[in-house]
């Protein structure tokens, strides 16, 4: 198992830690220079599981991945939908076992960083570590969101403020504009991530559309009237803390 | 897998399931009706009503009708 450093995938992470604080030169090329093995793994692999303890930590370069926990009789709560210049796994350079799964949710490029390497840089440069823990400090009140939305608010809302979500995180990656983003996302696994059941994922969708909100066909979301999805969602965006 | 078509309807108003979901067996469509029918309720009630009924049925590719489910709720406010 080589990891070689080669500046490329790492733009990705430079990129988003841009989106949510600001990086000295010398910041920015400790972090491309880290080294990485790139993997690209099919739609539905785990990449790292439940009660394991990874000894690097993964950066999604391309594609979708997400978070999830199985439960007794086979139900799954997905925790989590991550996107390009995410570190799903980032808690583990702190906290092992996993205690949960991450895995890919479409064919997904990711770079594994180690975590002996992630530390050195840390501790050669105070800043990264405080930009890496306001990361997990924003990740931490996505959570939050979800569990409002899960406890108090109704499947639409829930799917409403998915969309939101997912959406304003996808912009500032610059990978989507005029309301319009890939979503890879199948009814089953909105469902699982919104703890609903399938077919009430369905019919959610479908009111929104009736509704003349969204349009969701062939993976791809368009929003159709933004103020109106977010004003169902209550979405007010300064929780994801992006720099606009 | 076969797939399986979830009528679902509110105070007698039919929406009919053009889509269909896959399924293994048809019991775990039938447990996805039944835990489908009372978090949909759950939601409506949230909003109003004192008397509302849901219903889910169940079909196959062929429009066979293979499970039926009803659930009501019924409110009375016993003070003025």
């Amino acid at each position: 198992m080589t990891f070689e450093s080669n500046g490329a995938p790492l733009g990705v992470l430079v990129r988003r830690l841009e989106r949510i604080a600001s990086l000295s030169n010398e910041e920015q090329r400790a972090l491309e220079n880290l080294p990485v093995r790139v993997h690209t793994l099919e739609p539905r692999q785990d990449i790292v599981r439940d009660g394991e303890m990874p000894e690097h930590c993964c950066l999604l370069l391309e594609g979708w991945a997400f978070r999830y926990k199985l439960i007794g009789g086979g139900a799954r709560q997905i925790l989590s939908f991550h996107v390009p210049g995410d570190m799903p796994d980032l808690h583990s350079l702190h906290i092992q076992p996993m205690d949960h799964s991450v895995a890919t949710l479409s064919r997904a490029t990711v770079a594994f960083i180690l975590h002996e390497s992630l530390l050195k840089v840390t501790q050669r440069f105070p800043g990264l570590a405080a930009i890496l823990w306001r990361e997990t400090l924003i990740d931490a009140a996505i959570f939050r969101q979800w569990i409002v939305g899960l406890g108090q608010r109704d499947a639409n809302r829930r799917m409403a403020h998915l969309l939101c979500e997912l959406y304003r995180r996808l912009e500032a990656m610059s990978l989507a504009a005029d309301y319009r983003c890939a979503l890879p996302i199948t009814q089953e696994v909105l469902a699982d991530a919104l703890g609903i059941s399938c077919v009430h994922a369905n019919r959610t969708l479908m009111e929104l559309r009736k509704q003349d909100l969204i349009i969701l066909r062939s993976s791809t979301l368009t929003i159709k009237d933004w103020d109106r999805l977010a004003q169902v969602a209550e979405f007010d965006p300064s929780y994801l803390q992006l720099a606009s | 897998m076969p797939r399986f078509f979830f009528d679902m309807s509110e105070q007698g108003v039919v929406r009919r399931d053009e889509d269909g979901i896959e399924y293994t067996t048809l019991e775990a469509a039938i447990a996805e009706a039944r835990r489908t029918l009372p978090a949909i309720a759950t939601d409506e009630l949230r909003r109003d009503g004192d008397h509302k009924a849901y219903t889910v049925v169940v079909r196959d590719e062929d429009g066979r009708a293979l499970y039926a489910a009803a659930l009501s709720f019924v409110g009375t406010r016993l003070v003025r």
